[in-house]
């Protein structure tokens, strides 16, 4: 019985960690395809705009959603539970995201910020994500004023 | 200490917040202007774009008013086409009924998001003071939307008293999901939609007239809704991949194939007004045979009455089978698959052979509800045993089904306390001996003169709900898996008590009825005494269980 063998990258963190991962899961990030297609691949894999904590999260991701066996049910369970993150990571995966081009992690984690900012009050908003509300009183009330019926 | 540091956004570009922002539903995303100085016109960058009416103009206001408040709401949307700068869009929403002054403007705004591949459109012009129950009231179409090039990257399209053409020129590979609402829908359309939207998973039809016997043939049609329309008189069903088919409206022929992946199918012929004495008996007995996978199933009224005689009918002329008024006829394959059995009915004697043939043959119900409705019942309608009204009550307590037994949650819609429902209610309370939920919704009716009954109906309804907290309305949780002893006493005792609730408003019946309740009252003790060992035997067997 032959298989061919499932060809594998060693992706490097930021921190100097090394991951290996199958190529057929690593190309969901558009970055890492575009560098196999362009045969610009060193082994290891830089990424220096990615911590090892971080990265592990993303490989963890990256697989799941490249196994072909489970359903998309399944796959969402999975993202309802990996999204349960405190907010630092969550938005350090983003960050992480956005570099490596990976699409569907981006979604999962975008919509899940989104989710935490909706119906909420603006008030309610700033102190969930400790925003500093930086408008003078008029420029505030000027704001709104543009929009007066989304405040209502 | 910098709170800016502290700031979670603060980490982030601007382009990411665009995106985030971008998931966020219009109103929530507008909202995001006021948080900070630096959120001022992220908004601009949502994609899903929504712009409804009903958050400028308000019911309330005269007419004057409202005509100065669509005015903003169309400078407003004016505002966003001047200062948008994606250059792609996912989703435009527009609701804007009475925008005859504004028509340039609306086009405007529709061109500007289709020239942006918008890839779900929704453009809802119909009134909601429209009567959607009268379907003689034919509404003015408002508009038609233009044939656009980029219209063709569409995957979802929703039109409401929006009249289109586009069907007929070009071809919509992309497009899944189809709505229309309020417009004419002659056949012809219908086969321009159907080979033009090689890619259709839903179509759904609500108030559309001048429509023609429909002929569905698709390997890919998921959805199929069909919802108070006018024309149809035969709609015939071959899509083996459909898993949700819904028709609401006057009764018509239905013939379906075999479909498999069936899992809801709503049958509600709720605005057959006249009666119908002739029909295909064959109808609801291939219908039952062809979607045995359903898993929820909605049953009207009049399939209650009209339909279960034709059925029999069917059967007994055509299958020689014996039908008697004891024993519903057992239905094979029976639906095992139906775990969700939705009942429109308004629990009269005429109905209920029809409704217990269904209790019996879903022999796996986890869920009842019964959504009473009112003005259901043909004064012509000859059922096809007849029972005394006041066998109501002998009949359904005695009444043995595995479904009874299996039932965790029963919901009532439109409850109001007649003797009827309470029969039924202290019944199942009785003999459901899984049921964990039981939740109850009044009538909204006003009595005689206009009064609001809500105070009775709501008294009535204590007369049901079981003494807390055995049944809880609410979603299952780990400490509701098993009835317990004491819980199990308490519900026989609710139960009873119920019963001689009942048995007590007899004093209000006529003469006539009084003795005849009082007899079936006899009755019914004396059959419950031969019950009573099999049933103490249940409950000791669950009490063992846990």
């Amino acid at each position: 019985m032959s298989s061919s063998e499932e060809r594998k990258l060693i992706l490097k963190s930021s921190d100097n960690e090394e991951f290996v991962v199958k190529e057929s899961s690593a190309v969901q990030c558009l970055t890492i395809k575009n560098l196999v297609e362009d045969r610009c691949v060193s082994d290891p894999i830089p990424l220096a705009n990615v911590d090892s904590k971080i990265l592990a999260l993303v490989i963890e991701f990256m697989e799941k959603h490249a196994e072909t066996t489970l359903s998309n049910s399944e796959k969402k369970e999975f993202d309802v539970e990996f999204v349960k993150k405190p907010f630092d990571d969550l938005l350090e995966l983003i960050l992480a995201a956005n570099y490596l081009d990976f699409r569907e992690l981006m979604d999962v984690l975008c919509n899940t910020c989104a989710k935490q900012m909706e119906n909420w009050s603006v008030e309610e908003v700033r102190e969930k994500f400790n925003i500093q509300n930086d408008y003078t009183v008029e420029e505030e009330k000027a704001a709104r004023a543009e929009n007066p019926w989304a405040f209502e | 200490m910098d709170s800016k540091e502290n700031d979670y956004f603060s980490h982030l570009p601007d382009t990411l917040l665009f995106v985030i922002v971008s998931f966020l539903p219009f109103k929530e995303a507008v909202r995001t202007s006021v948080l900070a100085r630096r959120w001022r016109n992220i908004w601009y960058a949502a994609k899903n774009i929504e712009f409804d009416e009903k958050f400028f103009v308000k019911n309330e206001e005269s007419d004057e008013n409202k005509a100065m408040q669509r005015m903003s709401f169309v400078s407003f949307i004016k505002h966003w086409m001047d200062n948008c700068v994606e250059t792609d869009l996912h989703s435009f929403r527009l609701v804007f009924s009475h925008s005859e002054h504004h028509l340039s403007q609306i086009q405007d705004c529709i061109r500007f998001c289709v020239d942006r591949d918008v890839k779900a459109l929704d453009l809802n012009f119909s009134d909601p003071t429209w009567n959607e129950d009268d379907l003689e009231q034919i509404p003015e179409t408002f508009l038609e939307l233009s044939s656009y090039d980029s219209l063709k990257k569409l995957e979802s399209l929703k039109l409401s008293a929006c009249n289109f053409r586009v069907f007929q020129f070009v071809t919509f590979s992309t497009l899944k999901n189809v709505y229309l609402g309020w417009i004419e829908f002659p056949g012809s359309c219908f086969k321009n939609l159907m080979s033009m939207c090689p890619s259709l998973e839903t179509l759904n039809l609500k108030r559309c007239w001048n429509m023609e016997n429909f002929y569905i043939d698709s390997e890919k049609l998921r959805v199929f809704v069909i919802d108070k329309c006018l024309g149809p008189e035969v709609i015939i069903l071959n899509a083996p991949f459909l898993s949700f088919f819904q028709y609401s409206g006057p009764s018509v022929q239905l013939q379906i194939e075999y479909h498999p992946r069936m899992v809801e199918v709503i049958l509600d012929f709720g605005l057959q007004t006249e009666s119908n004495e002739e029909g295909e008996g064959d109808m609801l007995y291939n219908l039952l045979t062809e979607i045995s996978s359903v898993r929820v199933l909605t049953i009207c009224s009049y399939m209650l009455q009209y339909e279960l005689t034709h059925f029999l009918c069917f059967l007994v002329d055509f299958l020689k089978l014996i039908v008697t008024a004891d024993d519903p006829i057992t239905l094979k394959p029976a639906l095992e698959n139906v775990k969700h059995l939705i009942l429109k009915t308004e629990l009269h004697i005429n109905e209920f052979y029809g409704i217990t043939f269904f209790l019996k043959n879903c022999p796996n119900l986890e869920i009842l509800t019964i959504d009473l409705c009112t003005r259901t019942i043909f004064q012509d309608y000859k059922p096809p045993f007849t029972f005394e009204e006041h066998q109501f009550l002998t009949r359904f307590q005695c009444l043995r089904y595995r479904s009874t037994m299996c039932l965790k949650m029963v919901n009532v819609k439109g409850f109001k306390g007649e003797t009827n429902e309470l029969i039924v209610l202290s019944y199942l309370l009785r003999f459901g001996s899984a049921l964990k939920y039981l939740s109850i919704g009044l009538s909204k009716e006003k009595g005689p003169n206009g009064i609001d009954m809500e105070s009775t109906y709501r008294q009535n309804a204590e007369m049901a709900e079981p003494l807390p907290p055995i049944l809880m309305a609410g979603p299952p949780s780990a400490e509701n898996q098993r009835p317990r002893m004491s819980q199990l006493r308490l519900r026989l005792q609710q139960a009873e008590y119920l019963r001689a609730w009942i048995f007590a408003q007899r004093t209000s019946f006529c003469p006539q009825c009084y003795d005849n309740y009082e007899k079936e009252w006899t009755k019914l003790v004396a059959i419950e005494k031969t019950f009573l060992e099999t049933d103490r035997k249940l409950i000791d067997h669950l009490c063992l269980c846990g």
